[in-house]
């Protein structure tokens, strides 16, 4: 009896998972340490100079990364962490002119892993990395070499130093929001409203830099704007990072959230029926009128998070950041 | 024995307003308009300790408010574009006055008091064609308006008097807009903010204009330090990822400094600045990023010195030891070496606050 009686009693006792450790336990440990492994694997890769054997552990890397990449918040704002892994969009061609600039010089400063951290943004990250093993201007070997494997070094430290201190740290940091000691989260409503920005922020960057930057104006698209486009990425990134906040939204909500499911669902739809995976369609009317509606629809996603879950947990958008003067 | 509050009736019920002075209101250090939880606006006076001395309704969101240098009267100005502001008794809590921007006028939610407190000084737009103008409101007779002066620009936004004189500076924002139209931006592409520095007369002292590539960066925000320093927040209307410089150094007769962090850190202030600050006692200038949930610290040469992060954090203020800011999440925090959060409220503090 007594031995029945036990997990009965752990069951009552246990709280009803709160939705700030909901997330955490099973929306940013675990996605931290998926992009940690894959860029542990990616680093392993890039031994070899074969692009070909590299290219699939870098969409590996990629993919993790889309899973995550929403989390702006703790040690991935560190150190200036997020643009070193991410650094788009490269608004000034900041990218490729940082590679030429040191495979032309055949800089030696990335023989160390400290030397690499003192690159440019723009020189590190998953984006110079596509170009690397992507762009045929960036086809040589010997140098080049050298650099796809110091990039890969470099990411996968980064991404390692992130779900360590996360899973060391930051993590309790979150979870133990309003405790008195506690200097980043005064309560735990401002713990949600951190996640609750991530979300609505993710939302706004895929509608105006994943699908706004390619889609430019009706008069002027910009197709060569579009994210990853080198790589066939651009919209297979939209949709991870969509799939990812909605997964993101389920685990904040503390109750059902139809609206939020249904407007997620519409726009992975649409994505789904795309048959354009770089944008390049932007250039025509028809083209064009297919992307709007993706984008429409992401906005509207973002809409019903801001009056669905939002509401609920007590926060909205940010009341300066969202609407200053 | 008379008590305060019987005293305050009886010069409330005669109808004179003897000296009071800010000590009256409980000495706040600094005013801001807030949201409360249950969705109504309020200016609130506060202490630097993060204490609530005063909390007066306002009926719809404030932005910022102008103080009177001597007599604990604010001026609460509705959010762009506003048609009245409110004169308000942070004594007693009352609406003292109520201003109405003349027809064809609104305000663009900033305003300061001439040196002797007699007049006050609003920024406006005269919406038929866009220039910028200055409303005169006349404190001594019941904030009657006794004329306007051109602020130099369009659109203007912050202004402010330089300390020790009637020297007005005013950040002319170049960005059209028509109360028609909302807060659309209705000239982009042929924008040219300046600052201006006038006479209560209306005559131009002087005028600062950035280079041609940067006529995009809106100069919105200012604060004036003792020695005529005066530090200008930009707000840039092109791509916000673009990492242009959202701070200005400017002494008369001199050519202003722009200061950026370095790369990639300036990126992430998403091109907008919202409030400025300046200590007194080192010369730094603090400016807040609610977009990026940073503040930037420049020396006063304008160098770098070190950023703060905190999420939507947006009002400054000089205070002992650096800094005290506010943000959308109630949050009190001072800024010394470090940034700590010192007490949260329920309520979303707006854009600015006042220090007194």
């Amino acid at each position: 009896m007594k031995f029945a009686l036990a997990p009965l009693l752990a069951c009552l006792a246990l709280p009803a998972l709160a939705d700030v450790d909901r997330v955490i336990d099973a929306h940013i440990l675990p996605g931290y340490a998926a992009f940690a492994e894959e860029a542990a694997e990616l680093e392993q890769a890039a031994q070899s100079c074969d692009r070909a054997a590299i290219r699939p552990a870098w969409n590996a890397a990629f993919d993790a990364w889309m899973k995550v990449s929403h989390l702006r918040l703790g040690p991935i704002e560190q150190d200036g962490r997020i643009l070193a892994v991410a650094f788009w969009p490269d608004t000034r061609g900041a990218t490729p002119s940082a590679l030429q600039g040191l495979i032309a010089d055949e800089d030696p400063i990335i023989e160390t892993p400290e030397g690499t951290t003192q690159l440019s943004v723009a020189a590190r990250g998953v984006y110079a990395l596509e170009y690397l093993l992507y762009d045929p201007q960036f086809a040589g070997d010997g140098y080049t070499c050298t650099l796809i494997a110091a990039l890969s070094g470099d990411l996968n430290r980064i991404a390692g130093a992130v779900d360590a201190d996360w899973r060391d740290g930051f993590a309790e940091t979150l979870r133990s929001a309003g405790d008195p000691g506690n200097q980043t989260y005064l309560s735990e409503r401002e713990a949600k409203q951190a996640l609750f920005t991530a979300l609505t922020t993710g939302l706004e960057f895929d509608a105006d830099q994943r699908l706004g930057r390619p889609m430019g104006s009706f008069d002027r698209p910009r197709p060569a704007r579009a994210e990853a486009r080198r790589s066939g990425r651009s919209l297979r990134n939209l949709r991870l990072s969509l799939v990812a906040l909605h997964d993101l939204a389920g685990k904040l909500a503390d109750s059902p959230i139809p609206q939020s499911d249904a407007a997620f669902a519409h726009a992975l739809d649409l994505i789904g029926d795309l048959d354009d995976p770089v944008f390049a369609g932007v250039e025509t009317p028809q083209g064009r009128l297919k992307v709007e509606a993706i984008q429409q629809a992401v906005r509207a996603a973002r809409e019903a998070v801001l009056t669905e879950i939002g509401p609920s947990l007590g926060v909205s958008a940010g009341f300066n950041s969202a609407d200053g003067d | 024995m008379t008590t305060r509050r019987a005293f305050l009736a009886s010069v409330l019920a005669a109808g004179s307003f003897p000296a009071l002075g800010w000590a009256d209101a409980g000495s706040p250090d600094w005013l801001a308009a807030a949201r409360d939880a249950d969705g109504s606006f309020a200016l609130y006076g506060m202490t630097l300790a993060g204490e609530e001395r005063f909390r007066i309704r306002l009926p719809a969101r404030g932005h910022a408010a102008a103080a009177h240098p001597t007599a604990p009267e604010a001026i609460a100005f509705a959010r762009r574009p506003g048609r009245f502001a409110l004169v308000l008794d942070c004594v007693s809590g009352r609406v003292l006055h109520r201003l109405d921007a003349p027809q064809g006028r609104h305000f663009y939610g900033h305003g300061c008091f001439s040196a002797d407190g007699a007049t006050l000084f609003t920024t406006e737009n005269r919406i038929e064609d866009g220039a910028g103008r200055i409303g005169l409101w006349s404190r001594d007779r019941d904030y009657t308006r006794i004329g306007e002066i051109a602020s130099g620009g369009i659109g203007p936004h912050d202004i402010l008097r330089l300390p020790d004189s009637d020297v007005l500076v005013v950040a002319n924002g170049g960005i059209r807009t028509d109360p028609d139209r909302g807060r659309d931006k209705l000239n982009l592409d042929t924008m040219r903010p300046n600052l201006g520095y006038l006479t209560a007369e209306g005559e131009v002292l002087e005028h600062i204009e950035l280079a041609p590539d940067l006529h995009r960066n809106s100069i919105r925000h200012l604060v004036a330090g003792a020695d005529g320093t005066v530090a200008f927040a930009m707000q840039w209307q092109g791509d916000p990822l673009d990492p242009v410089p959202l701070l200005g150094l400017h002494r008369r007769g001199s050519v202003p400094v722009l200061a950026a962090a370095p790369e990639p850190e300036q990126r992430t202030m998403q091109g907008y600045a919202g409030s400025v600050a300046l200590d007194p006692a080192t010369g730094r200038v603090a400016v807040s990023s609610p977009r990026g949930g940073r503040v930037h610290v420049f020396d006063a040469d304008g160098d770098f010195l070190t950023v703060h992060r905190r999420a939507d954090i947006c009002g400054l203020g000089a205070a002992p030891g650096g800094f005290i800011a506010t943000d959308g999440l109630g949050g009190i925090s001072t800024i010394g070496a470090e940034l700590t959060p010192r007490k949260a409220w329920p309520r979303a503090w707006d854009n600015h606050l006042i220090r007194l």
